[in-house]
This record gives structure tokens, C-alpha cells and sequence, in this order.
């Protein structure tokens, strides 16, 4: 199916070996000319290998950069501010290990030579791009040092997804936590999550108020329920929340109880006023099966907050609670016909709660309580319960800090909940009122959560390695993998495997495992969120009817109809054709202004996430994701893109019609609309991501002082320029044409999609020309063939674009020179499954740099 | 309370202001507070235990994005005698109050070896007069700003060292400005060269973290609550400093960075039991004035911010602040002005006339906002005759000067407010050419630093304010 690409097959078994040969020559290299070594610590061995490392770069490297690249980056050239002239001289050779990185890049991309230019042959390329990674960068690194590694803080997302999983109680982090700064392009990046005493004071914070609403106060309670809002029959059909003072209306509620008892009942009374005076006045009554609880006259304010709170002995069987509203006449006569019309007085019904039975007998164990206490109570002999409080707490820290808790920390602990032997049974610490033994545990578990052990996960080595650059011991690499495919802690599987030192043993199997779970959808959302930005699509601004060419006309039409005498509104009958016509396309385009709504907006990110969790769960190949004959859609969606034929609500897998230029993540709105401006598409921005995300060759940053798109259009004497022509004009300034070749034409055959992401044939009246030639070569005539180029001879920069993004985030750091091996080695594990999207997962979790972490100095043992 | 893994089902946290409006909010800042304060407010900040006679000092920076308009910004005339310009025509009737102040730089903002990424430079240059390392994640450093050299040496003496405000709600996802963290795009404070403070951009946040609960019984609860979380805190600390010495000095900075949070919040309530509890009442605002979250307007949300600028000023609850209106390179668009382009993309169309009116207009949208701040704080009586504006040196500028070439030389800057009588105002001063970290040392000699002779890449003091 795909193009055959002889530069993708690589002899691996050979590779191997030369690499491994050589390792051993280039890590002295390194030291020599990184560490400056004094000489006599260099043997006459290493010299050798020096030596020999040198004759094979002067024998087999060297001519290739002279016959290919030094005609414009040595000998006194430095085309784009590129010089390769130090290359020349071969003590130089290592010194620069950045240059190296942009010769692979640039290189393996066929970036350079510039198409047009003499090309080297497959093998040539092989050769210099093998020699780079396996013995420039091998010098920098052992192969299994997984590279520097910082300590990893919860990001915000992280920490309420663990508070969920821990706590069982939502905690929403959006809001209480401030935004947490990218590094990278990813907010998980350890070095980019700082503590600022901000945070630190919201973490103190919040871990008293998540254990005041999670942890349970008391082994018993009072059993409760709440009848809703919405459970309420409402006579005139109002919104339970917005019950007018204006018409008479009942709200009732049937429910049951389940004994001859006493109950209490509490029914919260809300009235709302609008922010203005408004004169109606009501009567609300509340009764409880027959009996009036409360009868009170209100009119307007600007929020009141009444409660009735009663108890009342019920019989077991059905019962019913109802509001009962009547409006009575203004006092303030004579203002009701002044009253503004968005001024208003409502009844907003809230939750009703019952307690009951009342009777401790009949009382029950609160919810959740088992999540914290093993036990259905603390046991009453004084020793005994501390043992249990232990027990309890331990129980607690193994899940909190993913893996086992030292004595010394959980003796402290137990001081500071208020369980030492000293405290026991004397008053509790700082309170007057007596403290509860669920209390107590509350507060140490509120120390737990603002712990830096749970704030961060703390890793450790496994104990039986002697490994320079050990493994992660089973609780580390259980949170490691928790966190990239789930963005939370483990669950209790992982945490026994783990414990039992059989995770790794049975790794693929817990892939499996936890793909199938709906908590992979987190990946999805926050790997697929940032790579392609899908979390942008909700709010980037882009106004449709700028983006479709529309808005000038739409003013002129409002002007010309608001000159008319029936102004916007429908023309009379023996109006003239002119003005009926006006009208009606004034009405047509009016409507696109909503072309880009919520709900499209909220649909497009859905459909770029269900494309990639798609290729992922079903194991497919990834360069679907670039170019595929389906599409994720729905009715709304569908007509958005103009597809017909589709329907429902629901987003669904739909197989694409023979010829559709969609099909893939850089057809979708999502792509299409976030690298746009907000008036119009933007090539630029279009070509840059591609560069940026697809491809994995980002361009340099725009030199000062560029002249804007805008600025050629002065220049130009065509009327109404096309985003085309006028970047052609801004492309043929010498500054910005060497740049502007790599990524225009990318941008370029996406015309055809506005910035809102509907299709077009035309841009003012010119047909688009989306035809282009990319500068590794490739010619294309549009869109659909500039996919299968890049799912075809671009696939592999595509697979290492992609794997690269996705280490990065697994393991929560920007890649590094170093690392150049390992993506190596996972792009060829994609490339021989087929690019299969589960062996992407498979072969990053298996990289030392997921696996591995770097000795610390001071070791320290996990108890 | 329920327990349980739905979403639906589960109570959230965020219920927990159900019943507090945000109208009444604005309501009651904005209207019920601004008249009665000036009556029955009599005479002092809650605080009593400023050392300077008379009122204390406050200073807020303000960072408005993507510079300024220029042919619209800079006003004519010389010293006192100067007209303002069309941008700052919402400033006419507080003309007195302010120094517009040309021809202070920031070299350190301009493009060097590091090449592109203007805008992310000019936001972390702002305050600090440092040159940011160019790292999109490891290895973040620019330099102390001059808010937090402030609240370093002065912050003990009210309840919040400093305060960092925003109003970028939302990030943008992926990468930033050509290579530079975001870090450096979205703070303007940073606590040391390596630790930005993160600013907070819901009010409801802000409002809950400055004041606490209002409520007198739950305030006696929290005294004992602060008694027990003494004992967390401790315990936390303690587990982290153990925690470092098993770590490696890559990870001694998150730790360092954790510890001096838990200390500062150790540091607050001994404050907090030094200073009396600031009771908002004290102030004629309404106990249960809580904003709500963000306001999905815009507007709005600038001016919420804005009043609990004032009211934390007031109040002396804390005496630096720093707030982004919007950070720099910021594409937001302004419908509301009647255009829809991108407040960035419009920076970089210097060609049309019509681009350049529209800059024009979102420089006034900003304007109008710091206008009515202003106003707020002459409205504030602070002690004896003087205004809260009498007592306070306000920054309001940007760190890019010609948003399109990317200049940041001849900054627009606006400083107002009396200073405590330091300040002389109502006049167009032009420093010539000097570094704008000159400016910010003259700032924290007049907050009361001692001893300090150097600052980013001063060159002297600027003493002509």
C-alpha cells in the first residue's frame, strides 16, 4: 500500500554491532574532548581507538560533507548562517555536538541539500546518519542512561485525577489551582513545574478540604438523603430553578421511607431578585404530606437563603414535600406597569434533605467509609486502636505515595494525628471538643496529602541492581506507567503486582489492561490536547464570516438594509427585487456567523480525539492518523465539512466518500482552526505545525524586523490578493525565501479549507492553487496527494515526530542529544510493526529512558 | 457527600458557592462599597504596625500587552505643561495624579544571540531587567523581579508579602514564544531567578485567599485550625527536608522550592497572629461579597481584578502587587471593540492605517480599565487627607515598545500616584535613554529596601520622578 523507501530498511543486526563496537572508543572520546581530561589519564588504548575513530571519519564521513555540503557551509560560506567549516579539521570533530544534530536532522529529512542540489544516494545518507547518531551521540552517553531526570510535581490535571482515585471525591483543579507553565509543549514537563509558594499554600489548602469532604468524622451517622432539584414535578413546567413570582405554581415531590421513625427534614428556601427592583410579591408555602411547615409572604431581594428544618415522626410508605406559590398583589401599587421587562423575583428550588431514622440504633456506617477504614468500628481497647490507627494510615500512605512507607515517617504520622500513646486518651491536640477517631485520621491524612512524598513522585532504583544506570524499582515503574496512560496513580493491580515484583514480568499484558481502561482516554485527551492542541479548538478566536470572505458584504447589506424602511426586518411585500434579494442573503449569511459555535468547536475536538484513540485502542497503524478513507463525524459536523449523507448527534466512524479530501488529523477542524488568524487562514502557521508536530524538522525562528503578509498586499497591484499570491510576493524577499520553501507549500495546499475548516474551491473568485513541491522534493496537486506523500516517503520522519512527542511526555522532560538513540530506536520498532500505534506505547515504555533512571549520589534505600 | 467515581454524582468542591452571585459581588465592591467607604471608613489601614509614620507605601506593577500604539501613546508638551494623547485620553481627569515617562529601556529584552521570541523576552525582562535563558523547559532562569525584592525586604509587615494577579485565564497548549518556556510568557514575578510566582486569575481565588472567611464564627474555628495545620506544617517540612537528603541535587530545587512555600505560610500565620483579622466589614464591603469565578466577560474580568487590587491595597493587606492584564505576543481578540482581529496580529500590519486605529483602540480598552482603577483609589481615603492613590506608586506599561519591529527601547510607561508625597506628579518626563531597572530602584527606595545599589541592569537611580 505504501511507497517502497529504500532508506527506511536497515540492516539492524549489522547496525547493532558496528554501534556497539564503536561505544566503546566514543565514550573516551568524550571525556577527552568534554572533560578535558588531563592527557595522562588517557591510555595508549584509548588513544588507539581515537585514532582509529578519526581515520574512519576522515576515510568515510568527511568526503561526503565535502562533496555535499561544504560548497555552501565551509570553505568560507555559511548559507544561512550555517557553517560547517571547524568540520574540516578533524579535532574539531566533536566539539559541536548541536551542529551534528542539525547535519542528522536536516539530513535524514532531505532538507538538505536543497532539492535541485546534487543528492547523496541512500546508502551515502545511511552512512553519515548513522555515523552521527551511533558515534557522535553515542559518545555522549552510555546506551542505557536514560538521561537526566527531575523530580516529577502532580500537574494540576494529575493531582485531581489522584485526588478522585485516592479520595473518591472530585476536586476540580481548574479552578483552585493556578494554570501550570509548559516546558516543551507539554504541561507535565518536571523542570517546567515549579512550586511557587502560591501553589504550595493551595496544596496545604486543599488537602484539609478534600479530607473535610471525603474523609467520614464519625463510624455512624444519621442516614441521609437528598430529593433534588430535579425531582420536583413543577405545575407550570418551570425550570426548578427559575419558578416566577408572576403565575401561581405548585413544585412537589414524592419519596419514600423505609420505617415507622422519625425523621428530619430540611427544605432550603432561595429567592433570586433580578439586579433592578422588580414589584411582585408571592406567598410560598411548604407542606409536608398534609401539614403547612412554613407560610411566609416575599417580594424582591437580591438573594435570600431561608431554611425550614423540622422533625417529623413518618409513616413507612410514600410521602410527598411541595412548594406552593401564589402571587399576590404589589404593595407597591402602580409600579407594576413601569416594571422593566428583565426584571424579575423567583423561587429556586434546591435539594431537600431527609435524616432519618433519628433513632442511633437504626444509624448507619457513612459513605465511603470503607475506602478509609477496614474495620466497621475502631476497636475500644486503647492499644488496640492505635494498632488499628497504624494499620489504617499505612493502608492509606501505600496507595498515596504508590508504594510502600517507611516506620520512621508513619510514627510521626501517627504523633501528628493525634495517636501517641501520650495523647491517646487525653484530650486531642488544639481542640476543645472531643475529637473522633475517623477525625484523627482525617488529620493525618491531611499531612499525607500535602506531603511532598505524595505531591511528588518519588522514585527509587531496584535494590538488586548493580547497574550503573539501574532500572526503576515495580512502584516506580507502576507510577511511571499509571501516569503516562492514565494521568493518575496506580490502581490496585498494578500496586500488588508491584508489590510482589511481578509488574515488569507481566508488562505487555498490563498494557493491554490498561488501554482497555476508559482512563486511557487521558492520554488521548492530554497527549493528543497538546500535540495537536486540540485543548485550543474550544477558544481560539476566529471570526467566520472574516474567515469566509463575507464580512465586508454582510456590513454593506446591513447598511443598505437599515436605509430601507423596514430596516433589518422582513421587506414588505411590494418591495423591490433589489431589496428582497439583500434581504435574503442578508438572512443566509447572517446565520454563518454561528458556523463556528460551541458545539461544532466542542465537536471537532471530539472527533480529533476519537481519531487518535481510535488508531490506538484498535491498534492500527499510525499513519492514519495522517491520511485514512474515514472520518470520526456527526450530522453537524458532517454538514460543517460538507459530507454528506450523515446523521445523528452522536460522532461516529464513517467511511469517507470516494475522493474526499478528508480523512486524517490535518484535515479536521481542529488543525485547520487553531492554526488559523482569527480573520483569515494562515499558510504560515499551518506549514510551521506541520514542520513543528508531523514532521519533526521545526523551522528557525523568524529573524526581526520581517515585513507582514499584509505589508506585500501594499506592494502588489492586485486587488483583493489571495493568501497565495501574497505570500509568493512576501516569499521572494531573499531574507524570507530560504525558510518559507520549507514550510509554504505545506501550509499552502491546505487553502482550500477556510479558517473555520470548511471546504472552498475559491479565495475571492481565483480558483486555489493548494499544488506545491515540498523541499525534500515531492511534488503534489493537492491536498489528498500531499498526504499519501507524507504517509509515504515522509512516513518515517512522521513516525520519529510523533515517537519523539510522545517520549517526551511519557517521561516528562524535552529530549536531548542523547536521547537520539533511543528515538531511533523506537521509530525502527514502529517502522517493523507497520507503524502500529500499540507498539509506539510498547517500545517507549521498554526505552532506558522510561525504564531507567540515573544513580543518585547519596543512595537510599526503599524500606 | 457521596462517594463515588461519577462525575454526576459526585458533590464538587466547587459547589460550595452556590449561593453567592457574582452581581453581588460587583455590587458590592463596585457600588454599595465606593460610597459609604468614604463615610464611614474613618481613618487607618487595619494594619497598625507599619514603622513609617502616616500611611504606608503601596506599589503595583501593571504589564499591558504588545506595547503600544505609539504615534497614539506618547503626549505632547514638556513637564507640567503637557497634553495627553488620544490613548491616554481616558486618564484627562486623573492627568494630575500621573508621570508619563519616556526613554527607559530594556536592553535586556532585546533580541541577541538568542534570536526570536521578543515577546516572551519583553514579559520576563518586565520586572526583572534580566536577560531570560533561552530553554523551553530545563534549566528556567532570568532573575529576581523587583516586586519580590520588595516583598523580600518589606513584606513582613502586612499580611501578604506580595500579591500576583492575572488575567490570562487560559493557556494556550503546545509550545511558546520561539523557544522560550511559557514560564516566562505568563509570569511577570519571580521569587528568585529560577521560581516564577505563579499569579492567580480567578477572583473568587484571590478574594477567598487575601480575606478568609468572614464569618466571625468561623473565623474562631480557623484560629483553631491554624493551630493544628502549625503541626502539619511542621511534620511536612520536616518529611521534606529527609526526603532531600535521599534526593539528588537536580531535584534539591523543587524541594527547596516546596520548602520555602510551607515556611512562608508558617511565616503568614505568625502574621496573622500579629495583625488583627482584616474584617472587610471595617470597610463597608459586605461579608458575603465573594466574586464568583472567572467572569466569562472579559471586561469584567479585568475590573474584578482591579477591585481586589484596591481592596487588598486598602486594606494593607499586602503592599506589592503585581498584575498581567494579558501576556505579551497575547492574539486576544476584541469584539466588543467591533473587530475581530487578534490584538497581535493587528500589532504586525503597521502598513494599514485602519490596523493601526484598531491597535489604537485596544491600547484604549486597556486604558479605560487602569482608568477607572485610578479613579477607585483617589476614591479610598487612606489616612488623614490622603487618597489611597496619594499613597501608592502604580506601573503601568509594557515590555515591548513597537510591538511590530519588536523594539524595546522608550517603553510605554505610565507611573502613578503620590508616592506618599515622594512623587511628583502630573508631569511628562523624559529620562532620556536609561535602563527602566533605574526606575525600579527608586520604587524600592521609596517602599523602604535598604542597601541596595544594584538592580538588573541599572546604571544609577532615576531620580527625576
Amino acid at each position: 500500500m505504501l511507497p517502497p523507501n529504500n532508506s527506511l530498511t536497515m540492516p539492524s543486526c549489522t547496525a547493532l554491532t558496528s554501534s556497539r563496537l564503536v561505544r566503546v572508543s566514543l565514550v573516551t572520546i568524550a571525556f577527552v574532548a568534554c572533560c578535558q581530561l588531563s592527557p595522562t589519564n588517557v591510555t595508549r588504548a584509548d588513544e588507539n581507538e581515537i585514532t582509529s575513530v578519526k581515520d574512519e571519519y576522515r576515510r568515510s564521513v568527511l568526503p561526503l560533507l565535502t562533496q555535499y555540503c561544504f560548497a555552501c557551509h565551509a570553505e568560507g560560506a555559511d548559507e544561512g548562517n550555517f557553517s560547517l567549516a571547524e568540520f574540516a579539521s578533524v579535532d574539531a570533530l566533536m566539539s559541536d555536538t548541536q551542529k551534528w544534530w542539525a547535519v542528522l536532522r536536516n539530513v535524514r529529512s532531505d532538507v538538505m541539500p536543497p532539492d535541485g542540489e546534487d543528492q547523496p544516494t541512500d546508502a551515502q545518507k545511511r552512512l553519515l546518519t548513522q555515523w552521527i547518531t551511533g558515534r557522535v551521540f553515542a559518545s555522549s552517553r552510555d546506551e542505557s542512561d536514560p538521561g537526566p531526570g527531575t523530580l516529577r510535581r502532580l500537574n494540576r490535571l494529575e493531582y485531581g485525577n489522584t485526588i478522585r482515585d485516592l479520595m473518591g471525591v472530585e476536586f476540580d483543579t481548574s479552578v483552585e489551582f493556578p494554570p501550570d507553565d509548559t516546558g516543551n509543549g507539554f504541561d507535565n514537563n518536571a523542570d517546567a513545574l515549579s512550586i511557587s509558594p502560591l501553589l504550595t499554600e493551595k496544596y496545604v489548602e486543599a488537602a484539609r478540604e478534600i479530607v473535610d469532604l471525603a474523609v467520614p468524622k464519625a463510624s455512624q451517622v444519621i442516614p441521609s438523603r437528598l430529593l433534588e432539584a430535579d425531582a420536583f414535578e413543577i405545575s407550570n413546567h418551570a425550570n426548578s430553578e427559575r419558578i416566577s413570582f408572576e403565575e401561581e405554581a405548585t413544585a412537589i415531590v414524592k419519596f419514600e421511607v423505609a420505617h415507622d421513625a422519625n425523621y428530619q427534614v430540611i427544605v432550603p428556601i432561595l429567592i433570586n431578585g433580578s439586579f433592578d427592583f422588580n414589584p411582585a410579591r408571592a406567598r410560598v408555602r411548604i407542606r409536608l404530606d398534609d401539614e403547612v411547615l412554613h407560610d411566609y409572604e416575599y417580594g424582591w431581594t437580591s438573594g435570600i437563603q431561608d431554611e425550614v428544618s423540622v422533625e417529623r415522626t413518618l409513616s413507612r410508605g410514600e410521602h410527598s414535600l411541595g412548594f406552593e406559590l401564589n402571587p399576590v398583589a404589589p404593595k407597591d401599587a402602580g409600579a407594576g406597569e413601569s416594571k422593566d421587562e428583565k426584571t424579575f423575583v423567583r423561587l429556586q428550588i434546591q435539594a431537600v434533605q431527609i435524616q432519618g431514622p433519628q433513632d442511633p440504633s437504626q444509624w448507619k456506617k457513612p459513605d465511603g467509609y470503607e475506602r478509609f477504614f477496614h474495620l466497621d468500628t475502631p476497636p475500644q481497647d486503647v492499644a488496640e486502636r492505635r494498632q488499628y490507627a497504624c494499620e489504617v494510615l499505612r493502608r492509606f500512605c501505600r496507595r498515596a505515595f504508590r508504594g510502600p512507607v517507611d516506620e520512621n515517617y508513619l510514627s510521626r504520622l501517627m504523633d501528628v494525628a493525634g495517636f501517641s500513646p501520650s495523647e491517646e486518651d487525653a484530650a486531642p491536640v488544639e481542640s476543645q471538643e472531643s475529637t473522633s477517631f475517623e477525625q484523627r485520621i482525617g488529620r493525618g491524612i491531611t499531612a499525607v496529602l500535602a506531603s511532598p512524598r505524595f505531591l511528588f513522585r518519588v522514585e527509587q532504583p531496584d535494590v538488586a541492581s548493580a547497574e550503573m544506570f539501574p532500572e526503576v524499582d515495580e512502584f516506580s515503574f507502576a507510577s511511571r506507567l499509571s501516569y503516562f496512560l492514565w494521568s493518575t496513580m496506580p490502581d490496585e493491580e498494578l500496586l500488588q503486582l508491584a508489590e510482589r515484583g511481578e509488574l515488569k514480568k507481566n508488562l505487555v499484558g498490563q498494557i493491554e489492561r490498561m488501554l482497555r481502561d476508559e482512563r486511557s482516554e487521558r492520554l488521548i485527551e492530554n497527549f493528543v490536547g497538546q500535540w495537536l492542541q486540540v485543548r485550543d479548538v474550544e477558544s481560539v478566536s476566529i471570526e467566520p464570516l472574516a474567515a469566509l470572505g463575507v464580512s465586508e458584504e454582510y456590513e454593506q447589506l446591513v447598511d443598505y438594509l437599515e436605509s430601507t424602511v423596514s430596516g433589518r426586518s422582513a421587506p414588505p411585500e411590494d418591495a423591490s427585487q433589489e431589496h428582497l434579494d439583500a434581504y435574503r442573503r442578508y438572512r443566509e449569511i447572517r446565520e454563518w456567523r454561528n458556523k463556528l459555535d460551541g458545539d461544532v468547536r466542542r465537536d471537532m475536538a471530539e472527533e480529533t480525539e476519537r481519531l487518535v484513540s481510535y488508531v490506538l485502542h484498535e491498534n492500527r497503524s499510525l499513519v492514519e492518523l495522517v491520511d485514512a478513507d474515514y472520518a470520526f463525524l456527526n450530522e453537524r459536523l458532517a454538514k460543517h465539512y460538507g459530507v454528506p449523507g450523515i446523521e445523528g448527534d452522536e460522532i461516529h466512524k464513517v467511511k469517507l466518500p470516494p475522493g474526499s479530501p478528508l480523512g486524517g488529523v490535518l484535515t479536521q477542524g481542529t488543525f485547520l482552526v487553531v492554526t488559523s488568524n482569527p480573520t483569515r487562514t494562515s499558510p504560515v502557521k499551518r506549514g510551521l505545525f506541520i514542520l513543528d508536530n508531523i514532521l519533526g524538522t521545526p523551522s528557525p525562528p523568524a529573524p526581526a524586523m520581517v515585513p507582514e503578509l499584509e505589508a506585500s498586499a501594499e506592494q502588489s497591484h492586485i486587488e483583493n490578493p489571495t493568501v497565495r499570491q501574497l505570500m509568493e510576493l512576501h516569499r521572494s524577499e531573499a531574507l524570507c525565501s530560504s525558510c518559507h520553501a520549507r514550510f509554504d507549500p505545506l501550509g499552502l495546499a491546505f487553502e482550500n479549507f477556510t479558517a473555520i475548516g470548511t471546504w472552498r474551491d475559491q479565495e475571492y473568485g481565483q480558483p486555489v492553487q493548494p499544488a506545491g513541491r515540498l523541499i525534500s522534493g515531492e511534488s503534489f496537486d493537492n491536498v489528498t496527494e500531499l498526504k499519501k506523500v507524507l504517509a509515504g516517503s515522509r512516513r518515517t520522519d512522521f513516525y520519529r515526530c510523533l515517537s519523539e512527542r510522545m517520549l517526551s511526555y511519557a517521561i516528562g522532560r524535552s529530549l536531548e542529544l542523547g536521547d537520539e538513540i533511543a528515538l531511533e530506536q523506537i521509530t525502527n520498532e514502529l517502522e517493523s510493526n507497520q507503524g502500529r500505534a500499540q507498539s509506539l506505547i510498547t517500545a517507549i515504555v521498554n526505552s532506558p529512558a522510561f525504564r531507567r533512571m540515573r544513580r543518585l549520589p547519596v543512595e537510599a534505600d526503599r524500606p | 457527600m457521596k462517594h463515588n467515581h461519577s462525575h454526576t454524582n459526585t458533590k464538587t468542591l466547587m459547589n460550595r458557592h452556590i449561593n453567592h452571585p457574582r452581581r453581588r459581588f460587583l455590587k458590592g465592591l463596585g457600588i454599595s462599597m465606593a460610597l459609604p467607604a468614604l463615610d464611614v471608613f474613618q481613618s487607618k489601614p487595619v494594619s497598625a504596625a507599619s514603622n513609617q509614620p502616616g500611611s504606608p507605601i503601596r506599589t503595583a506593577f501593571i504589564y499591558v500587552p504588545n506595547g503600544a500604539q505609539q504615534d497614539h501613546w506618547f503626549p505632547t508638551g514638556t513637564g507640567n505643561d503637557f497634553e495627553l494623547s488620544s490613548t491616554m485620553k481616558p486618564l484627562e481627569s486623573l492627568q494630575s495624579e500621573i508621570q508619563v515617562i519616556t526613554g527607559l529601556d530594556h536592553q535586556h529584552a532585546e533580541s541577541g544571540p538568542d534570536g526570536g521570541g521578543d515577546h516572551a523576552r519583553a514579559n520576563a525582562t518586565f520586572l526583572t531587567g534580566m536577560r531570560a535563558r533561552k530553554t523551553s523547559s530545563s534549566n528556567i532562569f532570568v532573575g529576581q523581579s523587583i516586586d519580590q525584592l520588595i516583598a523580600e525586604n518589606v513584606g513582613q509587615q502586612s499580611k501578604f508579602a506580595s500579591l500576583e494577579l492575572t488575567c490570562d485565564a487560559i493557556r494556550k497548549a503546545g509550545k511558546c514564544d520561539s523557544g522560550y518556556s511559557c514560564a516566562y510568557q505568563y509570569n511577570l514575578s519571580w521569587r528568585t531567578a529560577v521560581t516564577p510566582m505563579t499569579p492567580e486569575p480567578n477572583p473568587r481565588n484571590v478574594f477567598e485567599r487575601l480575606f478568609g472567611d468572614q464569618d466571625p464564627h468561623r473565623q474562631r474555628q480557623q484560629q483553631i485550625r491554624r493551630n493544628e495545620q502549625r503541626s502539619i506544617l511542621d511534620f511536612v517540612l520536616e518529611d521534606a527536608s529527609q526526603l532531600r537528603m535521599q534526593l539528588g541535587a537536580n531535584d534539591h530545587r523543587k524541594l527547596d522550592e516546596y520548602m520555602g512555600g510551607i515556611r512562608e505560610i508558617e511565616q503568614r500565620i505568625e502574621r496573622m497572629e500579629t495583625f488583627p483579622t482584616g474584617k472587610l466589614r471595617d470597610f463597608s464591603v459586605a461579608d458575603d461579597s465573594v466574586p464568583d469565578g472567572i467572569p466569562q466577560d472579559h471586561t469584567e474580568h479585568i475590573d474584578v481584578m482591579f477591585e481586589l487590587l484596591a481592596l487588598a491595597l486598602q486594606t494593607d493587606t499586602t503592599r506589592v502587587a503585581t498584575l498581567l492584564l494579558g501576556h505579551d505576543g497575547s492574539n486576544r481578540s476584541f469584539p466588543q471593540l467591533g473587530f475581530a482581529e487578534g490584538h497581535h496580529n493587528l500589532t504586525h500590519r503597521q502598513d494599514k492605517q485602519d490596523a493601526c486605529e484598531k491597535v489604537a483602540k485596544i491600547d484604549v480598552y486597556y486604558m479605560n480599565r487602569f482608568a477607572k482603577f485610578l479613579s477607585r483609589l483617589r476614591e479610598i481615603q487612606d489616612s488623614g487627607d490622603a487618597t489611597l492613590l496619594d499613597s501608592s506608586m502604580i506601573v503601568y506599561g509594557s515590555g515591548i515598545s513597537n510591538a511590530n519591529r519588536h523594539t524595546h527601547d522608550n517603553l510605554p510607561l505610565i507611573l502613578a500616584g503620590g508616592g506618599g508625597g515622594s512623587l511628583n506628579r502630573g508631569r511628562l518626563v523624559d529620562a532620556g535613554s536609561q535602563p527602566m531597572s533605574n526606575l525600579f530602584l527608586s520604587i524600592a527606595d521609596r517602599m523602604g529596601v535598604k542597601n541596595i545599589e544594584r538592580f538588573g541592569d541599572s546604571t544609577g537611580r532615576f531620580a527625576d520622578v
